[in-house]
């Protein structure tokens, strides 16, 4: 490609970027597609069914459970949600294939939660070409938030730079974990890439790094665990799948190597984890440190959490981070979908997420930031920790947030959410 | 240190290959046929077998209940589908195992889901200490390796010692010749087969507790078994098991001087250096190359 | 037949051959203006499994050898065009500037290559071998792929813009990272809740009861009544039944339900389910969507009720013109921006599949193919009549590869991505079920299996949707018809459709 070329590529995605603050007062006179008098069309891609599909696939019927609720409850502006949910089995090939129909057969109005990030860079730049709102990828990918290249992309969870930030502070200031041995233990590709990322920006340094490929199944993690045993490791920040995790405990268990785990958010669901760890779940994960965004699953005390189970209890999910995850992401997306107005268009949604999505309710206990020009969605984590029955109890009553960029730490702050809406209705 | 105990470490991991290589061979040897759905027939039985223990609660039952489901397995699949395979239509043996394959891993998504799940430990698996110091060896290792020791010895001696292993090893050599020695060659080759079947059934029980199970899981482990079992010649028993091992240690020394994600690219590398250089395999004597 | 004559004269069958494949091209895209987008989407993974099919036809069919690699092979070619038209602006050593032809010529180079070398290592070996060592590959390769994060882009792949026929192909560029996180509420102030949303808005979650005394008597499981106790079978077992029973919703005081004011009926309880209304699916069978759409006109909404800052940029729903397509191009041949893509798919993939058919029936029908089939048959006889067993199989392989190159070029370019998760093991054996079903020694074969491995697991799971199978039927019966019948194919009709057919055709015409 040559640099003009190039260059007038800049131009007009800066034409577009400038185009999107221009916003005219002229009602729509055709509806967007996948909006009609009486029904919101909404796509999904996720893994059901294959090697990746284990706890991922209870989000997308927990979102549908919301939906029905609400549409049960009168829907939103008068119309019903229909959520079309396609399994891609964390294949790309399929995710685009699956997408194509949704946007052509089904006519989708938006895609919601669409899974992983491998199988949606296969299909984000045609969803942004066709001016398709793509709302809150399920990855921590910190390459989706870019409004400029994707304007109709909105993450939801903080990315895995923010993450590793904020475990990085958290590090620093708890003394009785900054003065260990630091190790850590990625998966190669995005885990790693944002992890070291996040770690670099604050100068945090490890005694050793050790990586895994995600094809690895049948040589459980010996090798690796013997690498951090030898080393010294003392306390040892993992990144990577729920899989994963399960046979890194697993593994070191049977090695006799028992450090201080530090485990990302999305590794480390107690009731995925014992689907393969059985019995011993609950006790290998005791004293584990894990930081979330979430208000923990088990304080039924929060409305949120309390509300949400038993829409979970009603619609007979099985109630773990997955159903919450995808019940709560469901009910940020109705309220937006509400604010939007009775004349809801494409354009209309986003401009609700640019200027609003602060004031959108969720179980979240983070603020979320969203605005022309940030996509990044949730903006931190509170650190949590394991006790003995399976339970992430929240450690810090602050939060620590930070962005994705490549340098400065996560802040210390506090944020009070605001209650949900009444019934958990949009 | 680190290096003998990467070794170590490799041990459980290639004796689970060295068994899987081992029922490989066992098909081999009864038909001339290489079986590509021999992961997913283990796979099918261990979940046979989770069944069985989530129901009776004994490890063995469910042991014994995967070994006859595999041996009936074998059966079905050697007389139902192999059996009626043209002998000269190579390519649809195994065009056809490779059916049963996708098959089997679609009928075991339908009836047990796509989550991986949990195998139970049914012994120790916490490093045993010696010498002030842990190993990465467990108890449940230990286990690992008599099993491993019993079958091998155990096929031996069928092969060697006994009418219905003579017949076997005339059927492999020259079926026409077999049947006109009055061997009843049909029989035989289901026998192999059941016996492949009971073997990876073995295999498929011993490596879920580290692994867990879902219906893709022994995927990988397919091309670890028959890499070792084409560098061990095919048509030797104490090959597949010498070379199941060998794949075992030099993946786990691999990944821990490396990365793991170079264990797939290695194997690759030492089964094409193997065909390219010695491709009737280290203990072989069959000829790989036709022409 | 006169055609048989006629291939007696020298370049008569190649005449023939490339005026049966022009045919067919001008039909096909022709053919697609008729097309709706989807199905021109179809038309393009048809023509691009067909493309790499061929070359299965050639391998498994004719020269009878069983690879699995051809997948892997796909994703060389892929790999080759993402890397080329992303890093190289020029062909080297031609000054030309580079497009998606000159970067799909360089894939099927690539493809020759590593066919070459997987060829010369597997070729000579006995079937299961080759089977084994092209297992192999196509597990290996893609692992080499996530090997090398930076040119390859690791386990995420490599993005291509939206390959327009005017368009580059160039990478997007990362914008930095403007974010505010210093601009961050402590709070969050719902600043315009609706009126009947007051007053337990109002509230900050915290400020509810969480840990005080009044935590139990927010909603939770304890208000379901007892009848509904009997329904909730998963609930019970996770211990939560004691607490059922003891505390029944009558029982509690309803003040303590109450938030500053808040209406025990502000909080979602089981009760606001009426039986009638949870499963809302039914809901939208009954209602329908197409005649409704005039019951209430959208320009009926009252406009005062939209705030100003909801209302959409865009009037008339255009898309917003990104600049993503490099080509900005978006009104290709004046026709709707949605069209274009997947009729520019289908025609990209049309060209290269009558292209390399073309090419495939030249060699099927030449020597090439009658020495294919003679090694096949009989390796002693091909070679003491002067075949070279080794030459011809490596062939057979070379130019499967070549295909595979291409057909993973055009996947590329359909894509608009290349990772290994899209290579996996999955697509050489869907290759090899594709090319049993449809016939293993016809490039008709080809087609069909091809046809098939688009359009079966469509129709499975259209069916298994209408009957309202379970998921995890569902999602699984594509991959169990494809085993079975695999496996039936094999044992009943070796030939697959095609040969079935030819013999069905055959036995007609013998009789009378």
């Amino acid at each position: 490609m040559s640099v003009s070329k190039r260059l007038v590529t800049r131009v007009a995605a800066l034409t577009a970027a400038g185009g999107l603050a221009l916003a005219t007062a002229v009602p729509a006179e055709a509806a967007d597609p996948g909006v009609s008098a009486k029904e919101i069309v909404i796509g999904m891609t996720t893994p059901l069914t294959g090697p990746a599909s284990p706890g991922y696939k209870d989000i997308a019927p927990a979102a549908k459970a919301y939906f029905d609720y609400v549409n049960a409850n009168g829907g939103i502006n008068g119309r019903k949600i229909r959520l079309v949910v396609k399994d891609d089995q964390y294949n790309p090939a399929k995710t685009k294939s699956a997408t194509s129909e949704l946007i052509l057969r089904d006519k989708i109005f938006a895609m919601f939660g669409a899974l992983g990030t491998p199988t949606h860079s296969a299909v984000i730049s045609d969803l942004n070409r066709r001016g398709i709102p793509d709302i809150f990828v399920n990855t921590g990918s910190s390459n989706f938030d870019n409004p400029r290249t994707y304007p109709m992309t909105f993450p939801y969870f903080p990315s895995y730079v923010v993450e590793a930030k904020a475990m990085a502070a958290y590090i620093q200031g708890d003394s009785s974990l900054s003065g260990k041995k630091r190790c850590l233990f990625y998966q190669d590709g995005e885990f790693g890439e944002n992890a070291m990322k996040g770690f670099s920006a604050v100068g945090m340094g490890f005694e050793t790094t050790v990586s895994y490929f995600s094809g690895q199944q049948v040589a459980p993690f010996t090798s690796q665990v013997t690498n951090l045993k030898s080393s010294g490791c003392e306390l040892v920040i993992f990144f990577g799948v729920t899989s994963a995790t399960a046979q890194l405990l697993g593994t070191s268990a049977k090695a006799g190597f028992r450090p201080t785990w530090m485990i990302t958010s999305v590794g480390s669901d107690p009731t995925v984890l014992s689907g393969s760890l059985g019995a011993a779940t609950n006790t290998l994960l005791n004293g584990v440190y894990s930081p979330s965004f979430l208000a923990p699953i088990q304080d039924t005390g929060n409305p949120y959490v309390s509300q949400m189970k038993v829409i979970a209890t009603k619609y007979k999910l099985p109630w773990n981070f997955y159903t919450y995850y995808g019940i709560n992401t469901a009910y940020v997306l109705a309220q937006a979908l509400k604010q939007a107005g009775p004349n809801l268009t494409r354009q209309g949604i986003v401009n609700t997420l640019q200027t609003k999505a602060s004031s959108l309710r969720s179980a979240a206990v983070v603020p979320m930031l969203v605005s022309s020009r940030a996509h990044q969605g949730l903006t931190g984590y509170y650190m949590g920790q394991y006790n003995g029955t399976g339970e992430l109890e929240r450690l810090t009553s602050y939060i620590l947030t930070a962005n994705s960029a490549s340098t400065g730490g996560a802040k210390q702050r506090t944020f009070k959410p605001a209650a949900p809406t009444r019934k958990l209705l949009p | 240190m680190r290096f003998v105990d990467y070794l170590l470490g490799g041990v459980g991991s290639g004796l689970i290959i060295a068994l899987m290589a081992l029922a490989l061979v066992l098909t081999w040897r009864a038909t001339r046929v290489v079986n590509f759905a021999q992961v997913g027939q283990a796979m099918f039985t261990t979940f046979i077998a989770l069944s069985l223990q989530t129901l009776t609660g004994s490890w063995f039952i469910a042991l014994v209940g995967a070994m006859i489901a595999g041996a009936l397995l074998g059966t079905v699949v050697q007389f139902l589908v192999l059996r009626p395979v043209a002998r000269a239509d190579t390519s649809g043996a195994i065009i056809a195992t490779f059916g049963v394959l996708i098959a089997l891993q679609a009928a075991a998504g339908m009836i047990w889901g796509g989550d991986s799940q949990a195998y139970p430990q049914p012994f120790g698996n916490t490093a045993i200490t010696l010498f002030g110091r842990d190993w990465p060896v467990s108890a449940y290792d230990l286990i690992v390796v008599g099993f491993a020791v019993v079958l091998v010895v155990g096929l031996t001696l069928l092969f060697t010692r006994t009418d219905l292993g003579l017949a076997m090893r005339a059927t492999a050599f020259n079926p026409e010749v077999a049947r006109l020695s009055g061997v009843r060659v049909g029989r035989t080759l289901t026998v192999g087969w059941a016996l492949a079947g009971t073997v990876g059934a073995v295999a498929g029980v011993l490596v879920a507790p580290t692994s867990a199970i879902s219906p893709n899981s022994f995927d990988i482990l397919l091309v670890f078994a028959f890499t070792a079992a084409v560098i061990g010649g095919l048509d030797s028993l104490v090959g597949a098991v010498a070379l199941g091992i060998g794949t075992g240690l030099v993946l786990s020394v691999v990944s821990g001087f490396s990365d793991s994600g170079n264990a797939p690219v290695v194997a690759l590398v030492l089964l094409a250096l193997n065909l390219l250089l010695k491709p009737e395999g280290i203990f072989g004597h069959h000829k790989a190359r036709s022409v | 037949m006169p055609s048989r004559d006629l291939t007696r004269i020298p370049g008569a069958r190649l005449v023939l051959h490339a005026a049966a494949a022009l045919v067919v091209w001008g039909l096909l895209l022709w053919g697609t203006q008729a097309l709706d987008p989807l199905m021109n989407y179809y038309l393009a993974l048809v023509a691009m499994y067909a493309t790499a099919m061929f070359g299965m036809t050639i391998l498994v069919g004719l020269s009878g050898q069983v690879s699995l690699g051809n997948g892997a092979l796909m994703a060389v070619g892929a790999y080759v065009f993402a890397t080329v038209t992303l890093n190289w602006a020029t062909v080297p050593f031609t000054g030309i500037a580079m497009n998606g032809w000159w970067a799909m010529g360089l894939a099927a180079v690539g493809g020759v290559v590593v066919g070459l070398v997987i060829g010369v290592l597997g070729a000579r070996l006995r079937g299961p071998y080759l089977a084994g060592l092209t297992l192999g590959v196509a597990v290996g390769v893609p692992a080499i792929a996530s090997r090398f994060p930076e040119l390859l882009g690791g386990e995420t792949g490599l993005q291509l813009t939206v390959p327009y026929p005017a368009g580059g192909y160039a990478a997007q560029e990362a914008v930095a990272d403007e974010t505010f996180v210093d601009e961050l509420p402590t709070e969050q102030v719902i600043e315009d809740a609706p009126v009947d949303e007051l007053p337990v808005d109002q509230l900050s979650v915290d400020q509810l009861p969480v840990d005080g005394a009044g935590a139990d008597d927010l909603l939770t499981l304890d208000d379901f009544s007892s009848d509904d106790v009997l329904t909730l079978d998963d609930f019970s077992s996770e211990g939560d039944s004691g607490a059922l029973t003891e505390q029944p919703v009558d029982e509690l005081p309803v003040d303590q339900l109450t938030l500053d004011g808040a209406g025990a009926d502000d909080l979602l309880t089981l009760d606001d389910f009426s039986s009638d209304d949870v499963l809302t699916l039914d809901d939208f069978s009954s209602e329908g969507d197409s005649g409704a759409l005039d019951d209430v006109p959208v320009e009926g909404v009252p406009l005062d009720d939209v705030p100003l800052d909801e209302l959409p940029v865009d009037a008339s729903g255009a898309l917003p013109d990104t600049g993503l397509d490099g080509g900005l191009d978006g009104g290709f041949l004046g026709l709707d921006p949605d069209f274009v893509l997947e009729r520019w798919q289908a025609g990209l993939a049309v060209t290269v599949a009558c292209l390399v058919g073309f090419l495939a029936l030249n060699l099927v029908r030449g020597r090439s193919g009658r020495q294919w089939r003679a090694v096949r048959d009989d390796t002693v006889a091909a070679a003491v009549s002067g075949i070279s067993p080794a030459r011809s199989k490596v062939s057979a392989f070379v130019v499967s590869c070549l295909f595979a190159a291409l057909a993973g070029a055009v996947f590329a370019q359909i894509l608009a991505y290349v990772g290994p998760g899209a290579f996996g093991l999955g697509l050489s054996l869907s290759l090899l079920v594709g090319v049993v079903l449809g016939g293993r020694s016809s490039l008709l074969g080809a087609v069909i299996g091809a046809v098939l491995l688009v359009w079966l697991p469509e129709f499975v799971l259209r069916l298994a949707g209408d009957r309202g199978w379970e998921d995890q039927i569902t999602n699984n019966a594509p991959n169990l018809i494809y085993g079975l019948l695999v496996v039936l194919v094999v044992l009943a009709a070796p030939g697959g459709l095609v040969g079935s057919l030819q013999g069905l055709v055959a036995r007609v015409r013998r009789r009378p």
